[in-house]
Formats: C-alpha cells, sequence, structure tokens
C-alpha cells in the first residue's frame, strides 16, 4: 500500500467531485425556482453564468490529473461530459460575457426544461463519480 | 374618498404627499423633479372638473374621445368634457357610479342615479363615453381620422343618450353627483383595497393612487376604425367620460370606495343606442330604464358602466314595453344554465340597440357585441343551435338554429366574415332555472332579464341587410366547420368575403361574451382534453393576444373592490361559476371565493343583488383604474425622448426635416398630461444634447465627443416639461433640419447614445425613440459589416445578433421602465438583426423603410409620414406588465413577440402599444377534466398617458373536448399560421431556415394526414383531405415559404428578411396574416351588393381572389394588397373608358409608370375606386406604399411575386406544393 499519484488524483477529484454536486445542486434549485416564479431571471442568470466555467474548469482539471496519472479508465468515464461541455460552451447564445444562460431565452420552456434536466442528469454523474472515485482511491491504495 | 380624503384630504396634500414620495427613493431630482413639479399644477386644472364627476367616479370613459384632437389643453377639455355630459342635449348619463355601500349616502336618485331613464342614457353615454374609445384622447390620429372627436362624440353620445333620456329621463346632473359621492366612498373603499390588493404586480404602496386626476383615458378606438367615419363617430362619445373621469382622479377619487364606475363598455351598445336613438328611440329608452329603476339603479346610473357591457348587450335596449321576443324569454333558461342570472343586469344597454350595425361592428367589442347587435334573437331558446350537426351533415343544409344565430355580424373587427357558430357546447351545465332571485324579482319588466342575454329582441335595426348576410354566412360557417375539402379538387378556398373568423363554440351566453376574436383567440377553439390527444391531432397549441388594441368599447371599472380569486389572483370574469349569491368558483383554479358584499350590492335599491348585473361579469373586455396596491411608485409621467442619427448619411436622406415637421404637428397630440416630458439627443461620432430649460431664449446645443463615458451635461434640463418648455421645443424643431446641414461626419454612436438615452431616462422611464440610417459604427455597441452576400438558408448567425451589447442595455432599459422604439431609415446594410434587440427586449417596436430618401424614394415618405403621426398619437401604456394565466392543466410554453418575460406567466413591458401583438405556445400538463371549458386571462397592467394606473382584463373561454373531431373542426387556421410563423423564426434563429422550412411543412402535414386517419379509408383514396377549418393551411404556409422571412432565394437582402422576422413576431394575427398572404381585389368589379358599412357611408366591395393568375385578366385592374404596400395592376387590355375614368388617361399606353396615388377624377368609377382603396388604407394602422403598375412594365414583377399560387422561378406552384405534400404522406 503506497500513496501514489494515481491515489492523489483520486482523492483530489473526490473532493472536487462534491464540489461540483453542490454545484450541481445549486444549478438545480436555481432553475427551478425560476420555474416556480421566485426569482427574476436576470438575477438568477447573473448568479449562474459565473459558476459554468468553474465547474467546466475543475471537471476537466481532475481529468487532466488522470490522464497524467495514466488512469485512463477514468479518462474515458469523464470524456463525454467534456465533450458535451465544449460542445455546449460554443453554442452558447450570442453573449459578451462569461456563461450559457440568457435571460431572455431561459424562460423558454423548452431552455428551462433542458437546463433542469442537465442537472439531474449531471448530478446523477457526480454521483456516480464521487463513489466511482472512492472505490478506485481504495483501489488504488490497497493494490498498490 | 374619506381615504382619500384622510390620506390626502384635498387634491392639494395629494400633490405634496407626491413629490415626498417621489422624491426619495423614486424620483430624482433630475428629470423628474422637474416633471413632477408641474403635476400640482395640473391638477389644478382638472380639479374643477374633477368636482363635477368625481362623485360619480364613473368617469365615463368615453369622453375623452375628444380629446383627441385638442389633445393640448388639457384642463380646458377637461372642462369641456366633464361639462359635455350637462350640456349634452341628450341627458347625460351623468357619471354612472357604482355606489358601493358606503356611498349609499347619496341619495341614491340624485347622484348615482339618475331616474331610472337617465340610466339607460346613461349607460349608453357611458357606453360611449366610458368606453373611451376615444381615438385616443390622447393619442390622436392623425387628422385624417375621421372622427372628429368632440363634435361626433357628442353626436354619438347624444343619439344614445337621446333614445334612452328620452324615455326617462331626467338626466342627473352629473356634477352633483359625482360630488357626493367622493368623500362617502373613500373611506370605504380603503379597507376594501386592502383586500383587493393585487399580489402579483405590486404591493401595496403608500402612494397615494392616481392622485392625478387628468388621468382620464380614454381608449383609443382602433386606428382604423378611427380613421373610418364609422368608428369614429362612436368613439367621440367618450368626452363625457372623460369629463367624468378626471374629476375623479383629482378629487382623489382614486381611492373611491365606489364600486364601480363603468363606463358602458359595449361598444355595440354605443353604436346602437347613438343609432337607436333614432331608429328604435321606443325599445331602447324604455328597456333601460325600467330595468335600472327596478334593479340596479346603480346600473343604470353607470349603466355604462356597469352594465354588462359588451356581452348582453342586446338585452339592454329592449324597452319594457318593447314585449320581448319570446325567444329572450325563453332564453333565461339558458342563462340560468350559466349563472342565475341575472337578468337584473338587464342593463345591457349595450348592445343591440346598436346602430347601425356595420359600422359599430368593427371596433366594437368583440363577441359580444357583435352578436348582440345584429340579429334577431333566436326565436327561442331551443332554437339555438345547440348542437352540431352531425359531421356528415351535408355541407349547406343549415341548421335551423343556424339562422336564428346570426352571430357573425358582430365580428366587429371582421365585419364580413361571418364567424361559424356552432350550436351548443357540449359541455354546458344543465341550464338553471332562472333564479326568482331577488334580482330578478325585482326586475321591472320580465322580459328583460331574458332579452339580456340574448340581447337583441328582434327588431333587426334598419340598415342590417349586411346582417343578413353575414347570417347566411354564419350559418353556412357552421356546417362548413364540418365538411371534409379535397383539396386536389377544390380550388375556390378563401371566400370571397374574406376568411372566416373561427370561434370558439360555446353555449350561447358565453359565446356572446366571448373576448374578441381580434384580440384573443386561442389556435383551437375546442382544446384537447389531454396531451395524448393533442399530439394525435397534431396541431400546434397556443393563444395570440392584442392586448392593447384599440377598442370602440370598452367598459371602465373604478371600484374600490377588484374580486380576484384568492388563490390564482384570477380577475372575475364572465365564465366563473356563482355558486350561490355571496360566493363565485373560480374558472382558472377552481377555488371557491367569497364575493365581496359590495360587489353585489345595488346602490339604487340599496340592497344586495344579484353579482351577475356587475360589468365584470358580463364582459369578458374590462379595464378597471387600479388602486394603490398595484403601484410601485406613483405613476409616471409621460417622458419621451427622440435619438436622431445626425450623420452624413441620415442628413443625405433629408428626413430629418420630415421628422422635425411631423413632430412639430403632433406636438400637441403626444399622449401625456401636464408632466410630459420631452428631450432630444442628435448623435454622430460625437453625442448632441439639447439644453431647453425655460429660462432660455433658445435651445442650447451641448456636444459631447467622448463616446466611451458618455455623460450627462446639464442633466436636470435636457428632458423638459413639454408645456413649460414648449417655445424651445418648437424652436428647436425648425432649426434641426438646418443645424447638421453638411455633417460630414459619417460615423454613427448609437451605442453611446441609447446609453446616455438610458442614463437620462432612468428616473422615470419613458420612450426612446431611435431614427437611425446606417451601421453603428463608432463608440461601443459599434458593429461589423457581417453581410457577406445572401443567406442561402445554412447561415444563421447573421440573421441573429453580432453581439449582446444591444440586449444587454435594452434589458437594463426594461428595468427602468425604459422602451425603445427603432425607425430604421438604412439604404445599406445596418445589421437590423443586432439593433432590433433594443426593441425586442424593451416591449419597443422597429420600423423599417429601406432606402427612405425623401426625394429618391418619394413612396417610402408617404408612409414614413403616416406611420411616425400614427406612432406619436397613438395611445401608449407606460411601466406595464401582462400576466397570462390559464385554467389549472395548462402552461405556457413559449412566448412570442416583444417584451421580457419576467416569471413563468408574467411579461414586463416597459410600453405597451395598441400595435403590438404576443403569441404563446401552450402546452397541457395535466388532463382538462375538472370543466368543460378552458379559459385563458390576460391581465394587462399599465399606467395611461394619463398618470391612472389601469388594468386590462381579457378573458377567453374555450371549450374542452375529447373528441378528435371536435379538435380539428374547432381549429383556427388564421390562429394556427400566426403561431406557426412565430414558432419558425425561433427555429430560423436557433436552427437554420431551412429546418425552419422544414418543419412548417411537417406541421401543415402532420395536421392533415392526422386528419385523415379519421376518416375511412375509402375515402382517402386519391384525395389529399382537410377538415373545412384547416383547407387554407397548405395555402398559407406556402406563402410563408414564399415570403422573404423564410424563402431561400439568394436575392433576399438580410434586413428586409431579418425585419419580415421580426414583423412574424409582433404582427397581430389579421395583419400577420395579410402580410404573409396578400389580399387580391379586382377593381373593376366593385360591386355595391355587399357594401361595405363605412359609418354613413357605403363603400363598394370586390371579392377576395385567390392569388393566382389564373384570376388575372388582359381587361381588368388588380389591387395587391400586401398589408405595408399596395399594387394596383392595369391590364393590357384595360379599356379606354376605364383609363380615363381611372387615371384621368386617354388609354392604356399612357398610363404613366411609376404612379403612387390615384388622381381624384369626379366620375363615379373613380371615387368607388378610390373611396375602396382608401377605406383598406385607413383599415390598418400603418402606412402603405401604393403604387400603380402597368402589366408591361418592369415593375410587373413587383404585384407578381405576391401570386403565391403560381410557380415561380425556385418555387412550387400550388397544386405541386400539394402534391409534394402528399406524396410525402404516403412515404
Amino acid at each position: 500500500m503506497a500513496f501514489t499519484f494515481a491515489a492523489f488524483c483520486y482523492i483530489l477529484a473526490l473532493i472536487l467531485t462534491a464540489v461540483l454536486i453542490f454545484f450541481v445542486i445549486f444549478h438545480i434549485i436555481a432553475f427551478d425556482e425560476l420555474k416556480t416564479d421566485y426569482k427574476n431571471p436576470i438575477d438568477q442568470c447573473n448568479s449562474l453564468n459565473p459558476l459554468v466555467i468553474p465547474e467546466y474548469a475543475i471537471h476537466m482539471f481532475f481529468t487532466l490529473l488522470f490522464l497524467i496519472a495514466l488512469q485512463l479508465g477514468t479518462v474515458l468515464f469523464n470524456l463525454p461530459l467534456i465533450i458535451y461541455h465544449i460542445r455546449r460552451y460554443m453554442n452558447r447564445p450570442v453573449m459578451s460575457g462569461m456563461g450559457l444562460y440568457d435571460p431572455t431565452s431561459i424562460m423558454n420552456a423548452d431552455e428551462l426544461g433542458r437546463a433542469q434536466k442537465e442537472g439531474w442528469v449531471k448530478l446523477g454523474f457526480y454521483l456516480i463519480s464521487f463513489f466511482y472515485y472512492l472505490y478506485s482511491m481504495i483501489y488504488v491504495l490497497v493494490s498498490s | 374618498m374619506a381615504d382619500g380624503n384622510q390620506a390626502y384630504p384635498t387634491n392639494q396634500p395629494h400633490q405634496e404627499m407626491q413629490r415626498q414620495n417621489e422624491q426619495p427613493p423614486l424620483f430624482l431630482p433630475q428629470g423628474v423633479g422637474q416633471n413632477k413639479a408641474p403635476t400640482p399644477a395640473s391638477n389644478g386644472p382638472f380639479q374643477p372638473s374633477g368636482a363635477f364627476h368625481t362623485g360619480a367616479h364613473w368617469r365615463p370613459l368615453t369622453a375623452l374621445p375628444q380629446s383627441s384632437p385638442n389633445m393640448n389643453g388639457f384642463p380646458a377639455q377637461h372642462l369641456q368634457q366633464s361639462r359635455m355630459p350637462i350640456t349634452n342635449p341628450a341627458p347625460q348619463p351623468p357619471p354612472h357610479v357604482y355606489q358601493t355601500p358606503n356611498l349609499q349616502q347619496r341619495p341614491p336618485g340624485q347622484v348615482s342615479y339618475p331616474p331610472p331613464s337617465v340610466q339607460p342614457a346613461g349607460s349608453f353615454m357611458n357606453g360611449p363615453g366610458n368606453t373611451n374609445i376615444r381615438p385616443s384622447a390622447t393619442s390622436n390620429f392623425p387628422p385624417s381620422v375621421g372622427f372628429a372627436p368632440p363634435p361626433r362624440a357628442g353626436y354619438g353620445m347624444a343619439p344614445p343618450q337621446s333614445g334612452n333620456q328620452a324615455v326617462g329621463s331626467p338626466q342627473p346632473p352629473p356634477p352633483s353627483q359625482s360630488l357626493g359621492q367622493p368623500p362617502s366612498s373613500l373611506p370605504y373603499s380603503v379597507g376594501v383595497q386592502g383586500s383587493a390588493g393585487d399580489g402579483q404586480q405590486s404591493r401595496p404602496n403608500e402612494l397615494p393612487m392616481p392622485f392625478h386626476g387628468q388621468g382620464q383615458y380614454s381608449h383609443q378606438v382602433n386606428p382604423l376604425q378611427q380613421r373610418t367615419p364609422i368608428t369614429t363617430p362612436t368613439n367621440s362619445e367618450p368626452s363625457s367620460e372623460r369629463s367624468s373621469r378626471g374629476p375623479s382622479p383629482v378629487s382623489g377619487s382614486t381611492i373611491d370606495a365606489l364600486e364601480g364606475q363603468f363606463s358602458p363598455g359595449h361598444g355595440v351598445a354605443k353604436s346602437p343606442t347613438s343609432s337607436q336613438g333614432p331608429r328604435m328611440p321606443p325599445v331602447a329608452t324604455g328597456t333601460f330604464s325600467p330595468p335600472l329603476q327596478g334593479h340596479l339603479p346603480a346600473q343604470s346610473m353607470g349603466q355604462p358602466v356597469f352594465l354588462p357591457p359588451p356581452p348582453r348587450p342586446g338585452f339592454p335596449l329592449i324597452p319594457p314595453q318593447s314585449a320581448l321576443p319570446p325567444s329572450q324569454q325563453q332564453l333565461p333558461g339558458q342563462l340560468g344554465q350559466r349563472l342565475p342570472p341575472p337578468p337584473t343586469s338587464g342593463f345591457s344597454p349595450m348592445g343591440q340597440p346598436s346602430g347601425p350595425p356595420g359600422a359599430q361592428p368593427r371596433f366594437s367589442h368583440p363577441p359580444l357585441p357583435s352578436t348582440a347587435r345584429g340579429f334577431p334573437p333566436p326565436p327561442s331558446s331551443s332554437t339555438v343551435p345547440n348542437a352540431f350537426p352531425p359531421p356528415s351533415v351535408p355541407p349547406f343544409a343549415p341548421p335551423p338554429s343556424s339562422g336564428s344565430v346570426s352571430p357573425p355580424m358582430a365580428g366587429a373587427g371582421t365585419g364580413s366574415l361571418p364567424p361559424p357558430l356552432r350550436g351548443s357546447m357540449p359541455g354546458t351545465q344543465p341550464p338553471l332555472p332562472p333564479l326568482p332571485g331577488s334580482q330578478y324579482s325585482s326586475m321591472p319588466p320580465a322580459g328583460l332579464p331574458p332579452s339580456y342575454q340574448y340581447g337583441q329582441p328582434g327588431p333587426q335595426q334598419p340598415g342590417v341587410g349586411m346582417n343578413a348576410v353575414t347570417q347566411n354566412l354564419g350559418a353556412m360557417g357552421i356546417q362548413e366547420s364540418q365538411r371534409v375539402v379535397n383539396l386536389l379538387t377544390e380550388r375556390q378556398l378563401i371566400p370571397p368575403e374574406g376568411i372566416e373568423t373561427a370561434k370558439p363554440v360555446l353555449p350561447n351566453d358565453l359565446k356572446k361574451v366571448n373576448c374578441n376574436p381580434d384580440v384573443f383567440r386561442c389556435t383551437l377553439n375546442a382544446l384537447p382534453q389531454n396531451s395524448a390527444l393533442l399530439s394525435k391531432a397534431r396541431l400546434p397549441l397556443g393563444i395570440l393576444i392584442h392586448p392593447f388594441r384599440d377598442l370602440s368599447q370598452l367598459p371602465v371599472i373604478q371600484s374600490s373592490v377588484i374580486v380576484r380569486c384568492r388563490s390564482c389572483r384570477t380577475y372575475i370574469n364572465p365564465f366563473v361559476v356563482f355558486v350561490d349569491q355571496r360566493r363565485w368558483k373560480c374558472n382558472l383554479c377552481f377555488r371557491v371565493n367569497d364575493l365581496p358584499d359590495e360587489f353585489s350590492f345595488d346602490p339604487v335599491t340599496k340592497t344586495y343583488g344579484d353579482p351577475q348585473r356587475r360589468p365584470e361579469v358580463k364582459s369578458a373586455t374590462i379595464e378597471f383604474i387600479a388602486p394603490s396596491e398595484y403601484m410601485l411608485r406613483p405613476p409616471q409621467p409621460a417622458v419621451y425622448l427622440y435619438l436622431l442619427d445626425v450623420s452624413f448619411n441620415a442628413v443625405e436622406t433629408g428626413y430629418l426635416s420630415q421628422f422635425s415637421q411631423i413632430l412639430l404637428d403632433e406636438l400637441d397630440k403626444l399622449p401625456g398630461d401636464a408632466r410630459t416630458s420631452i428631450g432630444f439627443l442628435c448623435y454622430d461620432s460625437s453625442l448632441y444634447f439639447f439644453n431647453l430649460a425655460e429660462n432660455l431664449s433658445q435651445p442650447q446645443m451641448l456636444c459631447v465627443p467622448d463616446l466611451e463615458d458618455a455623460f450627462l451635461p446639464c442633466p436636470d434640463n435636457l428632458l423638459v416639461n413639454l408645456h413649460e418648455s414648449k417655445e424651445l421645443i418648437v424652436d428647436l424643431l425648425n432649426q434641426l433640419p438646418n443645424l447638421f446641414q453638411g455633417n460630414l461626419e459619417t460615423g454613427s454612436a448609437l451605442g453611446a447614445a441609447l446609453q446616455a438615452a438610458h442614463k437620462l431616462m432612468s428616473l422615470t422611464g419613458g420612450r426612446i425613440t431611435v431614427m437611425q440610417t446606417c451601421l453603428p459604427t463608432a463608440g461601443p455597441g459599434a458593429l461589423q459589416n457581417r453581410d457577406a452576400g445572401n443567406i442561402a438558408g445554412k447561415n444563421t448567425s447573421i440573421i441573429g445578433p453580432a453581439t449582446d451589447f444591444y440586449k444587454k442595455l435594452s434589458l437594463d432599459c426594461s428595468a427602468q421602465q425604459i422602451a425603445v422604439d427603432l425607425f430604421m431609415l438604412n439604404g445599406q446594410y445596418a445589421d437590423i438583426a443586432t439593433l432590433s434587440c433594443i426593441s425586442k427586449y424593451s416591449a419597443g417596436s422597429v420600423y423599417y423603410y429601406p432606402s427612405f430618401h425623401t426625394v429618391k424614394n418619394p413612396g417610402l415618405v408617404d408612409k414614413f409620414d403616416t406611420d411616425l403621426r400614427r406612432y406619436l398619437t397613438r395611445k401608449i401604456g407606460f411601466e406595464s406588465v401582462m400576466r397570462i394565466r390559464c385554467t389549472r392543466g395548462l402552461s405556457i410554453h413559449t412566448f412570442h413577440g416583444n417584451f421580457f418575460v419576467r416569471s413563468t406567466d408574467l411579461l414586463s413591458l416597459p410600453n405597451i402599444n395598441p400595435d403590438a401583438g404576443f403569441g404563446m405556445q401552450m402546452s397541457i400538463e395535466d388532463n382538462l377534466v375538472d370543466s368543460s371549458t378552458v379559459s385563458f386571462q390576460a391581465a394587462l397592467l399599465y399606467t395611461s398617458s394619463k398618470g391612472e394606473r389601469r388594468i386590462r382584463v381579457h378573458t377567453l373561454c374555450v371549450p374542452v373536448t375529447n373528441q378528435i373531431s371536435e379538435v380539428f373542426a374547432g381549429a383556427d387556421q388564421q390562429a394556427i399560421i400566426a403561431l406557426l410563423a412565430k414558432m419558425a423564426v425561433d427555429k430560423s434563429l436557433n436552427s437554420s431556415i431551412t429546418d425552419a422550412r422544414d418543419a412548417m411543412m411537417n406541421a401543415s402535414l402532420d395536421a392533415l394526414v392526422s386528419f385523415s386517419q379519421q376518416i375511412p379509408a375509402s375515402q382517402r383514396v386519391g384525395a389529399f383531405l382537410a377538415p373545412y377549418s384547416l383547407r387554407l393551411v397548405p395555402v398559407f404556409i406556402l406563402a410563408m415559404l414564399k415570403h422573404v422571412a423564410f424563402n431561400l432565394s439568394g436575392n433576399t437582402k438580410i434586413d428586409d428578411r431579418v425585419f419580415a422576422m421580426q414583423q412574424c413576431k409582433v404582427l397581430p394575427v389579421s395583419y400577420l396574416l395579410q402580410y404573409l398572404h396578400p389580399h387580391l381585389y379586382p377593381l373593376h368589379r366593385l360591386s355595391d351588393e355587399k357594401p361595405i358599412k363605412c359609418g354613413k357611408e357605403e363603400i363598394p366591395s370586390a371579392p377576395l381572389l385567390q392569388l393566382s393568375s389564373a384570376n388575372i385578366d388582359r381587361t381588368g385592374l388588380f389591387l395587391m394588397d400586401a398589408g405595408e404596400a399596395m399594387y394596383l395592376l392595369v391590364g393590357s387590355g384595360i379599356g379606354d373608358q376605364m383609363c380615363q375614368d381611372v387615371f384621368g388617361k386617354p388609354n392604356f399606353m399612357s398610363v404613366p409608370e411609376g404612379m403612387m396615388d390615384l388622381p381624384e377624377l369626379e366620375n363615379p368609377t373613380s371615387e368607388r375606386i378610390r373611396n375602396f382603396v382608401n377605406y383598406l388604407m385607413d383599415s390598418r394602422p400603418y402606412g402603405v406604399t401604393f403604387l400603380v403598375i402597368r402589366d408591361d412594365s418592369k415593375h410587373r414583377q413587383l404585384f407578381f411575386q405576391h401570386m403565391l399560387e403560381d410557380r415561380a422561378e425556385n418555387s412550387m406552384s400550388y397544386y405541386e406544393f400539394l402534391q409534394f405534400l402528399q406524396g410525402k404522406t404516403k412515404v
């Protein structure tokens, strides 16, 4: 049992994934608030948009670490989400600032539904990855 | 009043209060302070008038009308108006006040209710007056407008009044009434108000309500109508109204407890009234008065107010004496169904009496009037068409019932179109026997109650010839709606009278009350019960609304209590169910609510009676004068800022002189009150501000070259009070054209100018008008020329914005209640796709004049002139929001139009104008099993240009069905196409135009395939079937595919395309359809057989032709009316006599190219043609370019490009398109 770089990556990813889970939950709550009229879309978008890039960056960051640690299985596991993120960001509405959400179109039921669905799916993904990283961390620690 | 008194004992106190309030939070010293300052003064003038009417509270809104011409002098106007009632020869219905119990104090007779007889008159009066149809008092229409407000007003009112009055009576002197009431009311109101508070939009606010007495608002008449002689007269009436109103506000009426002041809402009624007086004198008078007396004194008074405005109009008129037609009596049963009906309401003055059917109908409230009006009451309730003929029924055999039903007339707007009536609603509840209820009994003439439902007692009015026609049509429509059309064999799809307007099939009593389809309509007039059925039918579900449309008749209510559902905040409406006399069940959320006592209080009898006589329950379109709970801040003044491009390009077009001249002409007609402010800001690559401070001897120009951080020099004097600085403003406008003559600066700093304008207006909100002639190239918001040639449907980014600068700015503006309207006068690419964002999210409007040039392009100059005059003077609402509510189980999916969506059902509209249309896609979330109908309610809260907070509520009721055949039969093809166009625009922006085209084709295909699957296979062979109600969908889809917005032609300029898309988003249904699918008329076949009634005139009509060259022949004159442009094609074989008569030229060859007007020749042919063309031009709220095209002209393409059913270079003919669609169905 040794504390390898891979183990370090998993530990770090574990922590960061927990952070991502909070991000996603925040998204879900925010969109739900929009749907139920509690918040003004401009305010809501202003609070959500700054979180988008950090979320993507965190996710890409530990995926990159996995790549460096040669945890290719884990990288493959995360690759689809990275691709999705990149595509999503490239197709974002015309905006001068960072972020994805446009207050003028977010209230469209399709947009809102999609954002919410995305939130739930990502929540599931991060939860699964959380346990996967936990398992992998232990596995790496134990096996090495 | 007490409230008012308490809070603001007198007017002055009010003012003070205002100031205090204002200054701190809301208004800053800058612009605002100035603006406000005047307020007191303004009030001052009004006060007197206020005294008059105040008591009444009712302001008959109608009064306003006249004001339009006079706009300027408010005080004068008010006074006049206020007095008008009195002075009128006819007894005026002084302000009708609905008194609340509190009010009781006043002697019923005196104050509120003029003697019974009076009442009727009042009602009428009110009707007209209240309605306020004012041609927009403020707004003013172009001089051209037909109605002469004042005089006419008098006219309009008088007649009705006379009729009524004659009957009765004494006219209550308005003034006294008004005075008395106010005080009493106030205290009351306070308490009530609290309860009434509207949760959503506003919080209770400290500020007193509308302190501004001025606030009379008249409702503008439809632009169209206005112009048309007919309507105008009706409208004019408002004077009385205005007066009444004016006062009330002043005195603090706002707070009045009076429940209701209503103006008689029904346009119909009014018109009728006027006409009636003469025509049906006996009836009208008789009827009204009696009912009033007995029952609702209040009503009577208010009749106008109360009375059932819209719906039941018919009823009112009937004089007691005149026995009600049997049918009516029977009717009660029906009524009963709905509600125990209180026929009491008898007041429906409105309706029927109607004068000239033709005229009024157009604008009148939608449903109601129309129905009521023209038709003889159905013989009996039974006659009412209850059931539809089974689909199989032969198309034409009209059901007996149909005959009786003759609603079509009503179609007010449409006039010609008979709405297909359908018999009964399946869902209707069993009729309740009319309650003996106190009210009823009280009613004097038994007959009345029934009548109210049916309205017209029978006598048709003279001049009803048209009605008869329409009736027949209506009958046909019913049957037709069940007909199956084989598109491949049936070529004549468009009826010569125009396309029918589909209406929901409701039980008769509800049908009459339902919202005017021109204002509010649903794509499916029989709503599927669940989403599975909807997806099976594959039809788009949505609603289209034109909320601020100019109405000729609009009931206005000033009440301390606005009754709303406690859970969903729905306003009480004609479609609620009264569980008993004290409770009502919300038709949206089904909660059972208590009814405030005031709601059923009858001031005349001092008893509590039937709530159903309230105008809220009688009209699906109604306007409330909102109490202070609906204000977040004191109502803002009208503030107008003009941003003028003065770069080289702009000077070159010469628009400045035209703009200045028009603004000078219309300066006095700008909607507003004494607080109205105005400012100017010119820009090229610098900003030029104008200091217009009162004390200056001439305007002072301040140049700010720093664009990045534009500051406001002397911020206090850039927006100035229009009245105080008028001389300077006039001076400036006179100088403006020359000021920048020879300017060589080509840059345009639109972005910086808008930022400065935003800063300037952020304290008050208001309207920014931008005149832009080129691509903005300087400072923030500078754009690149993205026009890389044509877009062939692939590249979508170019039809979307290049930057979000304008969008963000627009949102900032929206937050500050600023709307930006854009006039694009560019000859070259100016990236309307990006610039229009500034208007799109601030609820502005966009106008586009490609290649505008005062000399080189004279055709557009007239259009610009007409548009700008209309724009400057049309009615306007500030700081508004619109909330759309719908029955539980439905939800709004997507919004279309210009606005910002603030929450799932709330649109933020810094300004609302009468030409803005909106669309909403709906989705069915739950099964709609709770009720046999669903309702949609749009509530528009706005501040009028007179500083009054108002709420306009439209309610639409649609039956629910679980039969797919009924879904198809109830489809409204026009609404469907309008909604599809909006959806296609979104699709184009999000995906691509190619995808949008496919989506449109698939939408039509899916629906037709789905329909034909309901038909036995044996009948389908070799046929391409469509229900009658959807027969035009392929035609319209083809029209859209060929329209500049969605075609794939490489020749389309991007700005043209983007503007066309923008128009698809915002045009109201009828204009949009004409924009997509022009109307073609053979002018050589004008006939008097079915004349169009326009006021007293009868205009010959021409049949509507389909857009196929097969309909064109060489010997004729054909008019292509494409909405914003008209082309007159002169056939090469035209007779010399015709040429001489119409053009003043001896033969075809001598007709000059490029004529843009028809010469005014003194011969019947010319007059008839000009009358018809002018009628068409006047029937729309925007200008038209007119061009005569000779058959051998090189411009012939302008005409023939609209022949949508022909094959064009890369587009299919209609027949090919059908085959193409059919081919797809088989795949």
